[in-house]
């Protein structure tokens, strides 16, 4: 029973952790008001949405694929919530059933069993019950498969032979064993048989109708043996509780799945329905090859920017495919970092395969993101704070894959001009002849000035347009940097012109 | 079973193992290292041996063959297999003894039997596919192989063997119903854990995720239990006057050679664990060439062992040294700051000498070490309250002792000789004490805050603490804190994290090819 709807071939791995920058990520491409937005107030959906949202595919079949079912979902908005909310009903049922710890003896673990599964079958019969009345509307891969399978795995024979099975593993009446003489001549490796027990008047007890081997009837006063036997019992029917609570698991597994993989389309809703409320707009991205250098955008947005301010804001027209790196310069407050961070946000909601803020987005995805923002609030010595970059730039080359993309924010500033601009560069060139993307918001001058000359053909160069009437702009040119970043002026108008 | 000794060659003479251990064992801290090595094998009574070490280099070298096969994964396993079935053997046979009910003691001397034989097969079937190096495994081997194709054996194995599967495979019923039992033969009724698991069959993730119930670990019967076994021995009556028969013959089968081969393997298993821990921290050690000729000998990256077995439990730095002795020198003369490892150096010199002549792995990256008759040790002691002596007098009453015993074979260790005297005094007596340890041509180490003894003839040589040289976060500042213009520091400390053009080149295309 598989549910197939972000993976193709594959469930979800709901015990997948956050990738180790993720605190990183979400802080320096300010993330969390696009998963806030994505979860509102679900927990569940919580937990779920930065794990999908940070373990982006790279595989563009695979987004390809979830796009789809993610188109369906957009069009049957108020099944897919049902759905979702249908497995979590079920699941939060089974946890108030459940008594947290591993249950020792057999016979609550049997009836808890019992209790469950049966409510299960209910939860899937309403299942088929939701979907089948719109099942031809889907148009999905994945969503017609999963429909298909849910009509032959869960056909109403099926969910009969469940109901059966449940009524024979009632063993209150007693049951029938067979075993192993085991070590000792202890009595071990129960398989519990079909059997139905005869019930034993009062009067049969002493005259028993034709009774078969040996019987040993314990004497009412016998409490060792009755604790004794049952202990036995509860060794004979371990087995079939495991079996049992195997098989509640499974089930179980199921529904988590189920809930796991509708709830990040679920969440895929949310943020449609929230932009479209603000009245930014979407669309579904391109995604090309790892090895393809391609990056090409139009009015690309920070969509965090978008939902914090509430309206749609204008976005920047890119087309950089081909080159290795991107490198902005220019004006303070000129939108360099905005910039940056809706290529590292729009390059993960591509790669989890959601729509992206621009009017035309495609991009080679990212094997993974990685971010190197200077951190301000850190204040120390300088070299301490070119060690600290320095250090956090060699846990990422340690992660490193092959076409990821690293995304640099006045990196290696720390130092004056000249170093840094050393360092930038060396380290930009070999993350290019790595076969690694990087997008580069910088000051240092020389390091944008010896790209130009050393690796020009490679590299793309935006700058920043200085404000023109205190207006906003955060559009950016394709231009090559200019030796200053207009910091004149935003001290002019910090500290009064003259 | 005649079974070779894996401790000592066939000809080498044997002598009791002492019961107490040599008077530099405390200075030493080698009770804390024997402690720790015997962690986890503490019922095979493996102390008394760390306190013999071997007077033959051919003993020594007979065990570190033997360590350097145990070590080797595969024959550790076969080993520890071995032991813990042996382990199990004896619970059976104590069981046994405790039983009040006829039919599980027989059973579990059949149990017991069958374990044993199982057992022997599996060692002599490992030490086969495995081929040690060792002569010591190598005897071992021959020795059970020779006696499982004895007669006696032969027919023992296969009477446990078929009598067990005859009783195993009895096919009876109980059904349990409240207050009562039956046990009856069995028919073909249909095993409904089956059922159940066919139903669920398709909710089983592609992944699965077994988790199995334990078997309880057989406990004795209850009279219960036992009433279910007597209606099966009702029901089949043959197999159990086979198994009564058997267990007469066979009650008591386990021979005392064997229990003491278990013995001598955990002495190995024991050092294998041992030198394991250590290197999980990543602590060297190795295997000493171990030579009858004072010089030369040597010893790279050693560190204290029972300082290592304290990281054990809460890591920390551990300070390495080198250290070598050519030609005519004898005497380490150790001088320098406080907390600088004097002491440390000292220990380690004796505990590795000392755990070479155990055949044991020691605390190095490499190591030749003297084949000493003793070690002496002179480390600073409590005054002894309610003592009439003073300290002073004390000190070179024991250093009299010892030089009283010492020979040219000997290892002599003293620890700031005469501290709690004058200056004056404390130079004197030391330089004569010295003189005399080195008229005796033995080999040691003399920790002293004296520098005078540090050049006091050509057989001393002098060894100077410094400060913390193993921190590797001042190693890095050393390395940047080079007169240089700024340029070279940035870059410096970008090639300290190897991130330079040509180390990050390197590492990613690294990264490429594996």
């Amino acid at each position: 029973m598989n549910v197939f709807l972000l993976f193709p071939d594959r469930a979800a791995d709901r015990e997948e952790g956050l990738p180790w920058n993720a605190d990183a990520l979400v802080r320096d491409l300010g993330l969390a008001p696009v998963m806030k937005a994505m979860s509102g107030d679900d927990r569940v959906l919580a937990d779920i949405v930065p794990r999908v949202l940070l373990n982006g595919l790279c595989d563009e079949s695979e987004v390809l694929y979830r796009q789809n079912v993610l188109r369906d979902c957009l069009a049957h908005r108020k099944i897919i919530r049902s759905l979702y909310s249908l497995a979590g009903e079920a699941l939060a049922a089974e946890s108030h059933n459940y008594w947290g710890v591993r249950l020792r003896r057999a016979d609550p673990i049997i009836r808890r069993s019992r209790e469950v599964l049966a409510m299960f079958v209910d939860a899937l019969e309403s299942l088929c019950g939701i979907i089948e009345p719109s099942a031809d509307a889907f148009k999905s891969d994945g969503f017609k498969r999963f429909i298909e399978r849910l009509r032959v795995d869960l056909a109403p024979s099926y969910l009969r032979d469940i109901r059966e099975i449940l009524r024979q593993v009632d063993f209150r009446d007693g049951f029938m064993a067979s075993a192993t003489l085991d070590t000792g001549n202890f009595c071990d490796r129960f398989t519990i048989r079909s059997y139905q027990a005869p019930i034993f008047s009062w009067f049969q007890r002493f005259f028993p109708p034709k009774v078969v081997g040996y019987t040993y009837f314990l004497h009412p006063r016998d409490e060792s043996g009755a604790r004794a036997l049952d202990n036995l019992r509860d060794r004979a029917l371990r087995n079939i509780a495991d079996v049992l609570a195997q098989s509640l698991a499974h089930v179980l597994t199921f529904f988590s799945i189920l809930r796991h993989e509708l709830g990040f389309y679920v969440s895929c809703i949310n943020l449609y329905e929230r932009l479209e409320e603000v009245g930014a707009r979407t669309s579904f991205p391109i995604p090309c090859p790892r090895q393809s250098l391609t990056f090409q955008c139009d009015e690309l947005y920070d969509v965090s920017l978008a939902l914090l301010m509430g309206r749609s804001i204008s976005g920047n027209v890119v087309n950089a495919s081909g080159k290795k790196s991107i490198v902005v310069t220019g004006a303070n407050q000129g939108g360099k970092s905005t910039f940056l961070r809706s290529v590292g946000i729009s390059q993960l909601m591509m790669a989890s395969g959601l729509f992206v803020p621009a009017r035309t987005f495609s991009a080679a995805l990212a094997t993974k993101v990685f971010t190197h923002f200077r951190r301000e609030e850190e204040r120390s010595l300088e070299s301490g704070k070119l060690d600290e970059e320095l250090r956090r730039m060699n846990e990422i080359v340690d992660a490193l894959p092959t076409h990821a993309l690293v995304l640099f924010n006045e990196s290696f500033a720390a130092t004056n001009d000249r170093e840094g601009s050393e360092i930038a560069l060396q380290i930009t060139e070999a993350l290019m002849d790595g076969d690694v993307r990087t997008v580069f918001v910088t000051h240092l001058y020389d390091f944008a000035h010896r790209l130009s000359t050393q690796r020009g053909a490679e590299t793309f160069f935006l700058r920043a347009r200085r404000r023109v009437n205190n207006v906003p702009d955060f559009s950016l040119t394709a231009d090559f940097a200019l030796p200053t970043s207009f910091g004149e002026d935003l001290y002019r108008r910090i500290f009064g012109s003259s | 079973m005649n079974l070779p000794s894996l401790l000592y060659p066939a000809l080498a003479e044997r002598t009791a193992e002492p019961s107490d251990p040599p008077g530099h064992f405390y200075d030493l801290q080698l009770d804390r290292i024997v402690r720790e090595i015997l962690s986890g094998h503490e019922q095979y009574a493996l102390a008394p041996l760390f306190y013999k070490p071997l007077t033959g280099v051919d003993a020594i070298y007979y065990r570190q063959a033997i360590m350097k096969d145990m070590e080797t994964e595969p024959i550790y396993q076969l080993f520890r297999r071995f032991s813990n079935q042996f382990i199990t053997i004896q619970k059976h046979l104590t069981a046994s003894t405790a039983s009040s009910y006829p039919l599980e003691r027989e059973r579990l001397i059949l149990d017991a039997a069958q374990l044993y034989g199982a057992t022997l097969h599996d060692v002599v079937h490992g030490l086969h596919t495995l081929s040690p190096l060792s002569d010591g495994l190598k005897q071992l081997h021959m020795a059970i192989a020779e006696y499982l194709i004895s007669d006696d054996f032969i027919t023992f194995e296969q009477e446990s063997g078929s009598l067990l599967a005859a009783i195993e495979t009895l096919d009876f019923r109980i059904i349990i119903g409240s207050g009562s039992f039956n046990v009856r033969e069995g028919e073909r009724e249909s095993d409904l854990a089956n059922s159940v698991e066919r139903v669920f069959q398709r909710f089983r993730p592609t992944t699965r995720s077994e988790h199995s119930i334990q078997s309880p670990s057989p406990a004795p019967l209850n009279h219960v239990e036992a009433k279910v076994v007597e209606y099966v021995a009702r029901l089949y009556p043959e197999p159990f006057l086979q198994l009564k028969y058997f267990a007469e013959r066979h009650d008591g089968f386990l021979q005392h050679s064997v229990l003491q081969l278990i013995r001598e393997i955990h002495f190995y298993l024991a050092c294998t664990d041992f030198a394991r821990r250590l290197s999980n921290l990543g602590l060297p050690t190795c295997f000493p060439t171990v030579s009858t000729s004072h010089t030369p000998i040597a010893a790279s990256a050693a560190y204290d062992a029972a300082l290592a077995c304290q990281a054990i439990h809460e890591p920390f730095a551990i300070v390495r040294n080198d250290w070598f002795l050519s030609g005519n020198e004898r005497m380490f003369v150790v001088s320098g700051p406080n907390q600088g490892g004097k002491t440390t150096f000292a220990r380690t010199f004796g505990q590795m000498h000392y755990l070479a002549t155990l055949g044991c792995r020691v605390a190095g990256g490499e190591a030749r070490t003297f084949l000493f008759d003793a070690i002496y040790t002179h480390f600073e002691r409590e005054e002894m309250p309610g003592s009439s002596r003073g300290k002073l007098e004390d000190d070179l009453i024991r250093m009299h002792d010892i030089l009283e015993r010492a020979t040219s074979r000997s290892i002599i260790i003293l620890n700031e000789l005469f501290a709690s005297t004058t200056s004056h005094d404390s130079a004197l007596l030391g330089t004569r004490i010295l003189q005399k340890l080195l008229d005796l041509d033995a080999l040691g180490v003399c920790v002293t805050f004296i520098d005078e003894l540090s050049t006091l003839s050509d057989k001393t040589v002098s060894f100077v603490s410094l400060v913390d040289p193993a921190n590797s976060n001042q190693r890095t500042f050393r390395l940047v804190r080079k007169p240089a213009d700024g340029l070279a520091y940035a870059l410096a400390l970008a090639q300290t994290y190897e991130l330079t053009y040509d180390l990050l080149t390197a590492r990613l295309s690294a990264r490429l090819g594996s």
